[in-house]
C-alpha cells in the first residue's frame, strides 16, 4: 500500500471563493512546512493563484483538470508521483457530485478536512435550483463558508438550509470587509430527547431518522415512539421487521425507503406496508443487517395507524 | 393561436428582468401565461403580474435531476386548454439544456400552438467563465437559441464585450444578438429580435431591395424644403413583398415621413439633422438585374460621428473600397448615445437615434472589398 496522501478539499459553486480561501490557506506558515503540494484544480474562475504570495512556493505544484474523464486513479497517481507530492489540496468543481471523487481518487488518498466556499449573494438561489449539488456538499463538509456576506443578509435563511442537511458542520459567514462571523443559533430538536418516552412527531420523522443515524449513542437505552410503515423480509429472522419511512432530501428522484431494524413479538400480525406506531427501546449493537453497529428497536408496544398526512418524510 | 417563447439562461443571467420588461412594455394587449420552472432570484412578484392579467404556472422540479418532460407537457395541455392564452413564456431551469426544453415543447403535441423564440440570456461579464467551467448544458443554451440577450453590459470594457462576443459566436453565428444595454432598448425593439424580425440578414436584404429599386427607377422625386436642403425620400413603390422592415429613429419628433405600403412599411426620422443634401442621382444607374455585393457587420465598437463621418467620405475611393452604392449603420457612440447613418455617394448622413439591439454596418455596391471596408470601420 503506498503511503496515505491527505486530501484537503475545497468544495462549491464557481465565485463561491475557493481561490481566494486556498490563496490564503497556502500563504499561511504554518500550513506549509515543507510538505510538497499538489494543488489540484478543477475549475478557472476569475481568481487566478498567485504563487509568488504563497509561503512556501516551490513546494506547490499546480495541476488543472480541464475535463471530469482526467478525474481518475491513474492520472492522480501520476500527478502525485511526478510531483512527489506529500499532500493534495484540491479545488474541486462545483458541477461535479462528490461522489465521482470518492469513485475515483487513488485508494491511499484520504480526505482530511472538507470546507465548502460559497457566495451569499448566489447561494440561495443556487440552492434551489440546483439543490442537489448543494446537499452533496453540504452533506460532508466540515464548514462552510458564506463569503461577500452583507450586513443585511438573511442567516435564518441560510442556517436552516445547512442545518437541513447537516447538524455537525461549522457556518461561518465572512463580511466584505473581511471580517468573520460564525453562526451561533442553537437549534435544539424538536423532541426531547431527555422525556422518559422521545415521542416524534410526523413531521419530525427524517431529521430524528438523522440524528439517530448520526449519533446513535445518544440513544442507547432510551424509549422513543413514532410512526412508520412496516416492511417484511424474507431474510429477516422471524420476528424482526424494518420500520421506517420514505425520506425525501432534496427531490423526488432522490426518494429512499429509511428504516430501522425492530424487534417484534413472532405471532404479531404485521403485513408489509402496514403503518404502525411503534414504542420501542433502542439499543446499539452490532448486527448483521446493519453489517455493523446499529440501532436496533424492541418494540414494547406497537399499534396498526393512519397513514401521516404527507406520506413521503422530508426535512421541511 | 397561441405562440410559446421560451427564455433560457444560467441563473442570474437576468431571465427574469428581461421577462418583466417585455411583460411591462412589448407584450401588453396579449393575455399571457408564464411557466416557470426555476426559482428566480426576483421573485416575480404576483401582484404586479396579475394587474398585467398574467398566470403563473410555477412547476416544482426546479431541480436538474429531475426529468421535466412529463411535467412539462402536462403544464403546457392544462394551460392551453384553461386560458386560451395569446403566448405562453416559459422560463426553464437556469442549469438546464435548452434543446431539452424545446423538444419537450414539441412533444408535448399541443395542437393550437406555435413555438415562438428561443431565447438565451447571457450575463456578458461571464461567458468566457461559464463557457469554460460548465460546459454542456451553458453551451446548449447558445448553441439553440434564436436570439441571444446579453446582460450586463453597461460599462462593460469595450475588449471584453467584443471577446464576449466571440465566443459567443464561436457557438452560435445564426442568432440575432442583443448587445446593448437594455434600459436603451424598448421592449417592442426586444421583441422584433426576438420575433427575428430584426436581424443582420434581413437588414442587408432590405437595404439591397432598396438599392436595386433606386437604382431600376429613372425618375427620382425630390422634395425641396427650405431652400437648398433636400431630404432621401423614398416616394416610389416598393415591391418586395418577403421582408418587412421598421426603422425608428428617434423619438420621431422631426418630420417623419410615413409610407403607407402594406407589406413594406418604412419610416426615416430625423431628427438632430446636422447636414442636408442633395440626393441626385448623378451616379452610374445600374440595373435591377445587375448583382450587388453586400457587406454586413455586427459590431460592438464604439465610433465617434467624426470617424464615421471621414469613413463615409472615404467610402467615395472607388479605387480602394469598390462602387459603393448605400451604406446605413446604426452604432454605439464612444459617448453611449447612438449615431445612425445613411449613405449614397457624396451626400453622408449621419445623426443621432435611439439604440441598436447591437451596432450594426452594411454596405452595398458593386465589386466591392469587404477587407477593405471592415479596416475602414474597424471591424474586422
Amino acid at each position: 500500500m503506498p503511503k496515505e496522501i491527505p486530501v484537503y478539499l475545497f468544495t462549491g459553486f464557481l465565485e463561491g471563493g475557493k481561490t481566494k480561501f486556498i490563496q490564503e490557506t497556502l500563504e499561511d506558515p504554518r500550513f506549509n512546512e515543507g510538505d510538497r503540494t499538489l494543488l489540484l484544480v478543477c475549475e478557472e474562475g476569475e481568481e487566478e493563484f498567485d504563487p509568488s504570495r504563497f509561503a512556501d512556493p516551490q513546494n506547490v505544484f499546480m495541476e488543472l483538470l480541464e475535463d471530469i474523464s482526467q478525474l481518475n486513479e491513474v492520472y492522480l497517481t501520476s500527478l502525485v508521483k511526478k510531483h512527489k507530492a506529500d499532500r493534495v489540496v484540491l479545488e474541486y468543481n462545483g458541477m461535479w457530485m462528490l461522489q465521482q471523487l470518492y469513485n475515483r481518487m487513488p485508494d491511499n488518498w484520504i480526505i482530511y478536512q472538507e470546507f465548502m466556499l460559497c457566495d451569499a449573494n448566489t447561494f440561495l438561489s443556487y440552492n434551489q435550483n440546483m439543490r442537489q449539488l448543494v446537499v452533496d456538499k453540504l452533506n460532508s463538509c466540515e464548514i462552510v463558508v458564506f463569503n461577500r456576506a452583507g450586513a443585511g443578509i438573511d442567516k435564518d435563511a441560510f442556517h436552516r438550509v445547512v442545518r437541513g442537511v447537516s447538524r455537525r458542520c461549522d457556518i461561518a459567514y465572512e463580511h466584505p470587509d473581511g471580517s468573520v462571523e460564525y453562526d451561533d443559533i442553537e437549534d435544539p430538536l424538536p423532541f426531547d430527547i431527555d422525556a422518559p418516552v422521545i415521542t416524534i412527531e410526523d413531521r419530525d420523522f427524517a431529521l430524528w431518522y438523522r440524528d439517530i443515524s448520526e449519533e446513535p449513542k445518544k440513544y442507547d437505552g432510551k424509549t422513543v415512539k413514532f410512526k412508520g410503515m412496516a416492511a417484511l423480509d424474507k431474510r429477516f429472522p422471524k420476528g424482526m421487521i424494518a420500520v421506517g419511512r420514505f425520506v425525501m432530501t432534496c427531490c423526488e428522484a432522490d426518494i429512499q425507503y429509511m428504516s430501522l431494524l425492530c424487534q417484534v413479538p413472532k405471532d404479531n400480525r404485521i403485513k408489509h406496508k402496514d403503518w404502525l406506531t411503534v414504542t420501542a427501546r433502542v439499543t446499539v449493537k452490532n448486527h448483521p443487517l446493519y453489517q455493523g453497529v446499529g440501532p436496533v428497536l424492541t418494540a414494547l408496544e406497537y399499534a396498526p395507524a393512519a397513514a401521516p398526512e404527507q406520506e413521503v418524510a422530508t426535512f421541511y | 393561436m397561441t405562440t410559446i417563447d421560451i427564455f433560457s439562461g444560467f441563473l442570474g443571467a437576468g431571465k427574469t428582468t428581461l421577462i418583466k420588461k417585455l411583460i411591462a412594455d412589448g407584450y401588453q394587449g396579449q393575455q399571457l401565461v408564464l411557466i416557470e420552472n426555476e426559482f428566480g432570484e426576483i421573485g416575480i412578484d404576483g401582484g404586479f403580474l396579475q394587474d398585467a392579467g398574467i398566470r403563473i404556472n410555477e412547476m416544482n422540479s426546479g431541480c436538474i435531476c429531475c426529468s421535466l418532460v412529463g411535467d412539462f407537457a402536462k403544464a403546457l395541455h392544462q394551460v392551453i386548454e384553461a386560458y386560451h392564452p395569446d403566448r405562453i413564456l416559459i422560463e426553464p431551469s437556469g442549469v438546464g439544456k435548452l434543446s431539452d426544453v424545446i423538444r419537450a415543447v414539441q412533444s408535448a403535441d399541443t395542437a393550437g400552438a406555435v413555438l415562438g423564440g428561443f431565447t438565451t440570456v447571457a450575463d456578458a461579464t461571464k461567458v468566457k467563465m461559464y463557457m469554460k467551467n460548465f460546459g454542456e448544458f451553458y453551451l446548449n443554451q447558445i448553441e439553440h437559441a434564436s436570439t441571444i440577450i446579453l446582460s450586463r453590459t453597461q460599462g462593460m470594457d469595450e475588449k471584453k464585450l467584443q471577446a464576449a462576443v466571440q465566443l459567443i459566436r464561436q457557438h452560435n453565428d445564426k442568432a440575432t444578438l442583443i448587445t446593448t444595454p437594455w434600459d436603451q432598448l424598448s421592449g417592442a425593439q426586444i421583441l422584433e429580435a426576438i420575433a427575428q424580425k430584426s436581424t443582420l440578414e434581413a437588414e442587408l436584404a432590405a437595404l439591397a431591395a432598396e438599392t436595386a429599386a433606386e437604382e431600376a427607377q429613372e425618375h427620382h422625386h425630390h422634395h425641396h424644403e427650405d431652400g437648398a436642403c433636400c431630404c432621401h425620400e423614398h416616394e416610389h413603390e416598393h415591391d418586395h413583398d418577403e421582408h418587412e422592415h421598421h426603422h425608428e429613429h428617434g423619438e420621431h419628433d422631426g418630420h417623419e415621413h410615413h409610407h403607407d405600403h402594406d407589406e413594406h412599411e418604412h419610416h426615416h426620422d430625423h431628427d438632430g439633422h446636422e447636414h442636408c443634401c442633395c440626393h441626385d442621382h448623378d451616379h452610374h444607374h445600374h440595373h435591377a438585374d445587375e448583382v450587388f455585393t453586400s457587406f454586413g457587420r455586427e459590431t460592438t465598437r464604439k465610433f465617434t460621428r467624426e470617424s464615421i463621418a471621414s469613413a463615409l467620405s472615404a467610402l467615395q475611393d472607388e479605387a480602394r473600397y469598390g462602387q459603393i452604392l448605400r451604406a446605413k449603420g446604426i452604432v454605439q457612440a464612444e459617448d453611449g448615445s447612438w449615431i445612425h447613418f445613411d449613405y449614397v455617394p457624396g451626400c453622408p448622413d449621419i445623426r443621432s437615434g435611439s439604440a441598436g439591439l447591437t451596432g450594426r454596418l452594411c454596405v452595398i455596391g458593386a465589386k466591392i472589398d469587404e477587407a477593405a471596408i471592415a479596416a475602414l470601420f474597424g471591424v474586422e
